[in-house]
């Protein structure tokens, strides 16, 4: 979170260095509501002074009441602020989440197979994992009594005792 | 096909008995103290329902109404709000005092050992248990004594529990308050049998143990310098138990069984003992 803050509060510093640099511009021309009304698509295009004067443009719109503004400047003010572009800009391009699943997947059947030959490799279950011992198992607790309130030495009791 | 999957699945990863094979709840208890213990766990399991749907209803809430398509701006302004913060400041601090009450009151309760008919020492050595009933003198005036080692798989036979029946198992008389007195001979080890409530830790200490009972005895109020318990236990039966704190290597193959049994066959026992 401190990270995302942190760019968000790069990008106009980023603008003030130009601002020392270029002579702007800052009366709205005619072609603004144009560039502010497609200005997701159109912002990518812009030169770094471009970006800068529409920047300084959304500055000053937004001195105004909120409610005076028209959809297509909310948008471009929200888009500039915090749209995903220069820091905010995605890292990972589409498809990239196919490609974890995938790697993903791969790590696990690896591992299960690691799993399955170790199991191959090791000794056989003890004796008591048989269903003759495990029967034995449930007689040797009934005659223990051995949980009778709800367990195996229960009255009516059903289920499978110790055989699994 | 997805039947033998399954069954694959069951027979690699299934390689392993206990107790009550697949038992997610309590065992049957046979003492007061494991009924406190269930009651108390009951009494929260209460709070944590109501905490698991408070919790689940905001976060559903905000993925419904906050999430990026519903409304994407949203986090960018909204945060803080002095009221939501004061309710889950406050209402935690409450569910934990409604907690933190029958917690306390069972935990001394659980503390407390009173008057006790007999007292029986148990030890943890690195791998085993040794009992002594130092109330019970033979002829010779020797208390009795005797060293309690898991049944090997080799040798378990008749349907005995793997891992976790023993040679000699603690024979106790029902309905009588038995104090435990607990050590270590070399290392931490832990005194726990789950359906009758007891868990504790048998801390080493110097060769004196025997002394120390006696000093427990002399000055009841000045009881802490051994770690000590009481079990009533209110059924005949056999109750399993391991040792529950890290020991070394046969940590696990160390375990305890506790025969509850009438007062007739308890003191049978003795005679056989002496």
């Amino acid at each position: 979170m401190s990270i995302l803050r942190l760019r968000s509060a790069v990008a106009p510093l980023s603008f003030k260095r130009y601002a020392s640099t270029i002579s702007v511009q800052s009366t709205r021309s005619n072609s603004s509501g144009a560039v502010l009304g497609n200005i997701e698509a159109s912002w990518k295009g812009l030169s770094a002074e471009s970006q800068y004067e529409v920047y300084q443009q959304l500055e000053q719109i937004q001195k105004k009441d909120w409610k005076e503004l028209t959809v297509d400047e909310k948008k471009a003010a929200y888009f500039v602020a915090f749209g995903p572009h220069g820091p905010r800009q995605p890292t990972l391009e589409k498809g990239h989440g196919i490609t974890v699943f995938l790697g993903v997947a791969a790590c696990v059947g690896a591992a299960y197979g690691t799993l399955l030959y170790a199991r191959s490799q090791a000794p056989p279950p003890p004796k008591t994992m048989t269903k003759e011992y495990q029967e034995q198992m449930t007689e040797y607790a009934r005659s223990q009594n051995m949980n009778p309130i709800s367990g195996v030495s229960s009255e009516g009791y059903k289920g499978k005792g110790y055989v699994q | 096909m997805a039947n033998s999957l399954w069954t694959l699945a069951w027979s690699v990863f299934v390689q392993c008995d206990a107790a009550e094979p697949w038992q997610i709840g309590f065992q049957d208890g046979a003492s007061p103290t494991f009924e406190g213990i269930t009651e108390l766990h009951n009494a929260i399991f209460f709070y944590l329902v109501l905490i698991f749907i408070g919790v689940m209803w905001v976060l559903g809430s905000v993925v419904v109404n906050y999430g990026s398509s519903a409304n994407p701006i949203s986090h960018k302004y909204s945060n803080h709000g002095t009221l939501i913060e004061l309710v889950w400041t406050i209402t935690p601090a409450f569910i934990l005092i409604a907690i933190a009450f029958p917690s306390f009151k069972l935990l001394y309760l659980m503390d407390d050992v009173i008057t006790p008919a007999m007292t029986v020492k148990a030890v943890g050595h690195q791998w085993y248990w040794s009992y002594e009933y130092s109330d019970f003198v033979n002829e010779d005036g020797e208390s009795i004594e005797f060293d309690s080692y898991m049944i090997p798989d080799s040798d378990l036979e008749d349907g005995q529990l793997r891992l976790l029946d023993v040679d000699n198992r603690v024979v106790l008389p029902v309905d009588t308050h038995v104090r435990f007195v607990v050590t270590g001979a070399d290392v931490i080890h832990d005194f726990a049998v789950p359906s009758l409530g007891l868990k504790i830790d048998c801390c080493p200490g110097p060769d004196i143990v025997w002394t120390m009972v006696k000093i427990i005895d002399t000055y009841s109020d000045n009881n802490n310098l051994l770690n000590q318990t009481s079990v009533l236990t209110q059924r005949e039966g056999v109750f399993y138990g391991q040792c529950s704190e890290l020991c070394g290597v046969y940590h696990g193959f160390m375990p305890i069984a506790v025969e509850a049994v009438s007062l007739d066959k308890y003191l049978s026992w003795l005679d056989s003992q002496s």
